[in-house]
């Protein structure tokens, strides 16, 4: 192996490491959070939309008491797309949830627990068509937008356990990512044909 | 088909105009407070920034820091002069707010100090975890290989860790070596 291939090696083996440790995204939503303008704007639409000042008093009162009760979730609300090139990766495992329960397949048999129970009303509340580009690790899919999944190691393998993931799944292979009510991946199963 | 297309897309783009775009999220970003253009700008850095502060730290640390990162980074926004080195600004901040960690949790020890240049520690000689080999390295060592890895030039690597090129070259030399010599590739 001469110098370059070294180096080369090197290089991807720290690339490899580094997509095995994706940053958490409770850090995304902890900067947005801190972002002044999405309180900002949210208060700048609402009073444009005010008819008069005789309403402005009584609907900035009951504003504010909404914006007490419900704020908190309309903020948190994923930012809209818009025409910035944006490289997004979407990320699903365990890692916002290690402070609150280290137990996390007991966390994971909750959560199938409850999408089992909502299968008595509608069988997957939402699937998203993709392909399985990686399974080195984390997994990596790609979806009908280009936009990457990755999906945490911890996290197959408890769906594994749970007979959640098709075994035969092989790079390049079309799956189905099925998803609960609160957006949590609870099932991949292969599909025959491409759904893009 | 559609997938291949927007991949040869996306790739070509993200070579073609990645500094550039860096720019103009940010320059976006600092004249209207634009959160839009604050997210695509964390996307992009997000994973180098956290892992290169996690090979320097611990997962907690990490974290703590990359988010306080980008607090600054909102805070200070009037202070970047666009020199198509957002990336740059970002890590040097990263750098100066991980030592300030250190020494407030009064962890700046032996092996963290900018100055060592000490031996690996004990370390198999068939590591397999190429994560756990770099922790092995020494603190300077550790850093600035990884920078390297992060695409960042030995000019780059001097200004963010505040030291002489020379001084650069010389952990970079003594990262490699070790590396290589523990390293097996498969």
């Amino acid at each position: 192996m001469n110098e370059s291939d070294r180096q080369d090696a090197l290089q991807q083996a720290y690339n490899t490491a580094k997509q095995r440790y994706p940053a958490p995204g409770r850090i995304k939503r902890a900067v947005l959070n801190q972002q002044p303008g999405n309180q900002q704007r949210f208060l700048d639409r609402a009073i444009a939309t005010l008819p008069g000042r005789e309403w402005l008093a009584l609907a900035a009162a009951v504003g504010c008491l909404l914006l007490l009760v419900k704020g908190a979730p309309l903020i948190n609300q994923p930012m809209p797309d818009n025409d910035i090139i944006a490289l997004e990766v979407e990320y699903h495992g365990y890692q916002d949830d290690v402070a609150s329960l280290p137990d996390y397949r007991e966390k994971l048999t909750l959560y199938t627990r409850e999408f089992t129970r909502q299968l008595d009303t509608l069988n997957v509340f939402y699937s998203r068509p993709a392909m399985l580009a990686s399974h080195q690790g984390n997994w990596l899919f790609t979806d009908c937008d280009n936009q990457t999944i990755t999906v945490s190691h911890e996290l197959i393998d408890d769906l594994r356990a749970l007979q959640r993931v098709d075994p035969a799944l092989v790079e390049g292979t079309f799956v189905a990512l099925a998803f609960d009510k609160q957006g949590r991946l609870i099932k991949i199963e292969q599909v025959a044909i491409k759904s893009c | 088909m559609g997938i291949a297309k927007l991949g040869f897309l996306r790739t070509f783009l993200k070579s073609e105009t990645a500094t550039s775009c860096n720019e103009t999220l940010f320059r976006r970003y600092r004249q209207t407070g634009d959160s839009a253009a604050l997210s695509a700008l964390y996307d992009q850095h997000c994973n180098n920034l956290y892992y290169y502060l996690l090979v320097m730290s611990d997962p907690n640390t990490a974290a703590d820091v990359t988010q306080k990162v980008w607090l600054k980074v909102m805070e200070s926004k009037q202070d970047y002069q666009s020199q198509g080195r957002f990336q740059a600004w970002l890590f040097t901040i990263g750098h100066r707010m991980l030592i300030d960690e250190f020494r407030q949790s009064k962890r700046w020890q032996a092996d963290t100090d900018p100055e060592t240049l000490g031996l690996l520690a004990p370390v198999s000689d068939n590591e397999t975890d190429f994560h756990q080999l770099l922790k092995h390295l020494p603190f300077t060592q550790r850093e600035a290989f990884s920078l390297q890895q992060e695409g960042f030039s030995l000019q780059d690597i001097a200004s963010i860790c505040d030291v002489p090129v020379e001084t650069v070259k010389t952990r970079l030399r003594y990262a490699r070596n070790t590396l290589k010599k523990h390293w097996k590739t498969s």
